[in-house]
């Protein structure tokens, strides 16, 4: 079955034509083109990531032959999304919701109940996660039933995926994630769970056949095993999963594909039951399946099927775009204010973290701080004159809201809310 | 002022307390990505057949990558890997079969499984791939990793390129069970054991100061463009300017000629390299050869270190994590005639501890261990990818 729909898909890709036409902001698709210079500022903004030319037989040739997909190597994933999510059920539960600092527990809860109200095709227990997680005791149980491949209906993925009401959540959610330092505390530190031990059964079989170390105190011991693995003894030190991330371009549906390549905290590649661990429950083995990945003649790996991506993108996009432009617009009136307001919008222009605006919008807010930081210089540049505001007016006209090469970071965003654990974007780390 | 309790106590393992001036390296591990093996299997099935000749082999290792929590707002530091990856067998690929180690490391071949990050160090190795199961466990291992002792100490003293031919070579024992799509290994990177070991000075590690973190972060950018895709990128001598103004760096082996006016005393030559480890207090395994290597090509025995643990992108946090200290060998007289290494026609003993059974080999540690810290073969299991059957079941 998978075979036949793998085929499908290979050859619908084949046959669909390659997207010519810009229109990301009416429906979040984009050309191969926008792909590349999306690509490109991403590259340019965050060295993680980098162009791949991939498998030489694979090449596709819409796009730059050294350009056929990003790559972002060892991305650490710092804990599982399970410890992610019981721990915001368990402020939850302790009533703590009223506070300001809440905030972000509340994202997964609300994405949670949303759900509730939706029909989800005959997934089977899996409607009941919220449960599973809330009862501690069951967390082994849950766990290990991850390893189990659950039967999914038959009928195509479209329809196990991302209902109306689904997206509309999870568009709200995205648009509404802070880019600044995330400095709302969970208070659930030491909350990070034992790391499940690897399978060694076959390693023991092949037991290391009388190899002897000459006695070393050189050699640093490694950390015992029982110690948390943050900042044990003053030593930052970590051992945490990593991944390969990369993002093809999906020509059907003309938009970004992620794909993640899993390695456990001692660099032994990791199931895919292993990967389903860091990816929000309400995706594992629904929307991010294991497929082959395109350009390489034998690597499947997971995947996050991108048929509901451009839907997604496109409600993102526009809230993001409203609230850049509505941001640019603000700024540019003030500037025309002129006088006492010009204070004030120098000082908007530099910390564009007003807090209502931060909480909401801030990720527009924060495209715009890494898009316009030359509007804001600018800004201040006028401020000096400010006879003529006219030059600031023409200087923002060239951004008018979002930029199609910004693209990929909102991409990003929306990947990092289905693998919650990973640290794809790049904007919060260094 | 410690020499005295740095006792060689090969009896007791774990005696921290005695030994806590003694210095501590941070093992590198390897990572070895899926498209490596993939990369094998293809290798193996297509060009190799039955052919058990060495591969050689081409890693790669950078400094411990920072991220900042989300959740606690710190900044955790994970450690840099030597990472193999489907590149890492190129050499092999282009020749169609084994060939020796590779003659040139001026990258004359792009080298496809390098990560874009600016500050990556290649390191060369040798893949023993095993027909059997049966012959990845019964192979004698402890010759094997003895005679890379050997090859490692005569090129820390004859090789025109010890940094490639000995600081941080390796080699990898695999087995790959095809039809399982189950890929055996284990990793060794053997490092000579200094006897009596390196040691820390007083202050131990203190911190780069900015200023000075930012001028050699500029003579360490120039340097590394340089010497890109070579050994020399991950290690340079280090000298101030004339006038006092930043920093001036150059390649290990011209250390004869480094330094105009000599090395004194008092201001020992200063080492830098490009440090995987995110240890408090252990610099990373590549020093530790490297510290060899000065101790037994030039007999230095005092060395400043400066563990370079930084990102060289503008994306800086402004807080260095590199390290500098200063390393010793102790002068140990009670030991120092008996149970070193004397290779032939060497006039005096190098400061190297030697094998019990082989008196003229060198001791030398660095199998790497498993995840539950015993001295195994790991096991790659890629069935659930790459298994056609199995991928079948689970996507339907």
């Amino acid at each position: 079955m998978n075979a036949i729909q793998t085929h499908f898909w290979a050859v619908r890709d084949y046959l669909a034509p390659v997207l010519r036409e810009s229109k990301f902001k009416e429906h979040g698709r984009i050309t191969p083109d926008e792909f590349v210079a999306a690509g490109d500022f991403l590259a340019y903004k965050f060295p993680t990531w980098s162009w791949s030319s991939g498998d030489a037989s694979k090449t596709r040739d819409f796009l730059p032959k050294d350009k056929q997909y990003l790559v972002s190597k060892g991305v650490p994933c710092l804990r599982r999304v399970s410890q992610m999510e019981r721990a915001a059920l368990g402020t939850k539960r302790k009533g703590a919701a009223s506070s300001s600092t809440a905030q972000t527990d509340e994202r997964l809860l609300s994405f949670a109940e949303g759900k509730d109200g939706i029909d989800v095709t005959g997934a089977g227990g899996e409607d009941d996660w919220l449960a599973t997680h809330l009862d501690d005791e069951g967390q082994g149980a849950s766990n290990a039933e991850v390893g189990e491949i659950e039967d999914m209906p038959d009928a195509p993925p479209e329809a196990d995926s991302l209902t109306a009401g689904q997206e509309d959540d999870l568009a709200s959610r995205i648009a509404g994630t802070s880019l600044g330092d995330d400095d709302d505390d969970r208070d659930d530190g030491g909350e990070v769970g034992d790391i499940p031990d690897m399978d060694d059964e076959d390693e023991e079989a092949m037991a290391g056949a009388g190899v002897v170390e000459h006695e070393d105190p050189s050699a640093l011991a490694p950390p015992p095993k029982a110690a948390p693995t943050t900042s044990a003894g003053g030593s930052n030190i970590l051992s945490v999963r990593t991944y390969d991330c990369l993002i093809s371009y999906d020509k059907y549906y003309q938009t970004p594909r992620m794909w993640l390549v899993g390695y456990d905290e001692h660099g032994s590649p990791l199931k895919p039951a292993q990967i389903f661990e860091d990816i929000s429950s309400d995706y594992a083995q629904k929307t991010v399946t294991i497929e082959p990945f395109p350009h390489s003649a034998t690597l499947n790996t997971a995947s996050v099927h991108p048929c509901k991506h451009a839907s997604v993108m496109r409600k993102v996009i526009e809230r993001m775009d409203a609230s850049v432009k509505e941001e640019q617009k603000r700024l540019r009136t003030k500037q025309q204010q002129g006088g006492e307001g010009e204070e004030a919008s120098v000082d908007d222009a530099a910390a564009p973290t007003s807090s209502t605006k931060k909480k909401k919008w801030g990720l527009g807010g924060a495209m715009k701080k890494v898009a316009n930081r030359s509007t804001s210089s600018a800004a201040v540049a006028t401020s000096d004159s400010s006879d003529s505001p006219g030059d600031a007016t023409t200087s923002l006209v060239e951004v008018e809201g979002l930029r199609v090469d910004q693209y990929l970071l909102v991409f990003l965003k929306f990947m990092a809310s289905i693998v919650p654990a990973i640290e794809i974007d790049a904007t919060q780390s260094f | 002022m410690a020499s005295s309790s740095s006792s060689p106590s090969p009896s007791a393992p774990n005696d921290t307390a005695t030994a806590s001036n003694i210095l501590q390296f941070s093992p590198l591990p390897t990572q070895i990505s899926a498209d490596f093996w993939h990369a094998l299997s293809t290798l193996k099935l297509d060009r190799l057949r039955l052919n058990e000749a060495p591969l050689p082999l081409r890693g790669e290792y950078g400094v411990a990558r920072r991220v900042k929590d989300r959740k606690t707002g710190e900044v955790v530091a994970v450690q840099g890997t030597l990472a193999l990856a489907e590149g890492s067998l190129e050499a092999v690929d282009a020749r169609g079969q084994a060939g020796p180690p590779l003659e040139a490391t001026s990258s004359s071949q792009p080298f496809s499984a390098s990560s874009n990050r600016p500050l990556s160090v290649p390191a060369y190795g040798t893949l023993l791939n095993y027909n059997t199961a049966v012959a990845f466990t019964s192979a004698d291992k402890n010759a094997l990793f003895n005679s890379q002792a050997d090859e490692i100490l005569s090129n820390l003293l004859h090789s025109p390129e010890p940094l490639r031919d000995a600081v941080l070579r390796f080699t990898i024992l695999a087995y790959a069970d095809l039809k399982k799509h189950k890929f055996y290994h284990w990793a060794a990177l053997p490092a000579l054991v200094a006897k009596p070991g390196w040691s820390l000075q007083g202050g131990g590690w203190s911190a780069i100061e900015e200023e000075q973190g930012e001028k050699m972060s500029e003579a360490l950018r120039e340097h590394v463009e340089r010497y890109k895709g070579t050994c020399d990128a991950g290690f340079a001598l280090v000298r101030q300017k004339e006038k006092g103004e930043g920093y001036h760096l150059g390649r290990i082996t011209d250390y004869v000629s480094f330094y105009p006016g000599g090395v004194e005393e008092s201001e020992p030559p200063t080492v830098l390299f490009i440090d995987p480890s995110s240890h408090d207090s252990a610099p990373g395994w590549p020093l530790r050869n490297l510290l060899n290597l000065f101790a037994v090509r030039w007999g230095v025995k005092k060395l400043r270190a400066v563990c370079w643990r930084d990102e060289l992108s503008s994306t800086s946090t402004g807080t260095s994590a590199s390290l500098m200290g200063t390393v010793f060998l102790p002068t140990d007289n009670a030991s120092s005639t008996g149970g070193l290494v004397q290779p032939e026609g060497s006039p005096s003993p190098l400061p190297l501890a030697q094998l019990a059974s082989f008196p003229a080999r060198p001791a030398a540690v660095g199998w790497e261990r498993n995840a539950q810290n015993k001295l195994a073969p790991r096991v790659a299991d890629l069935g659930p990818l790459m298994d056609p059957h199995r991928l079948a079941d689970q996507a339907v």
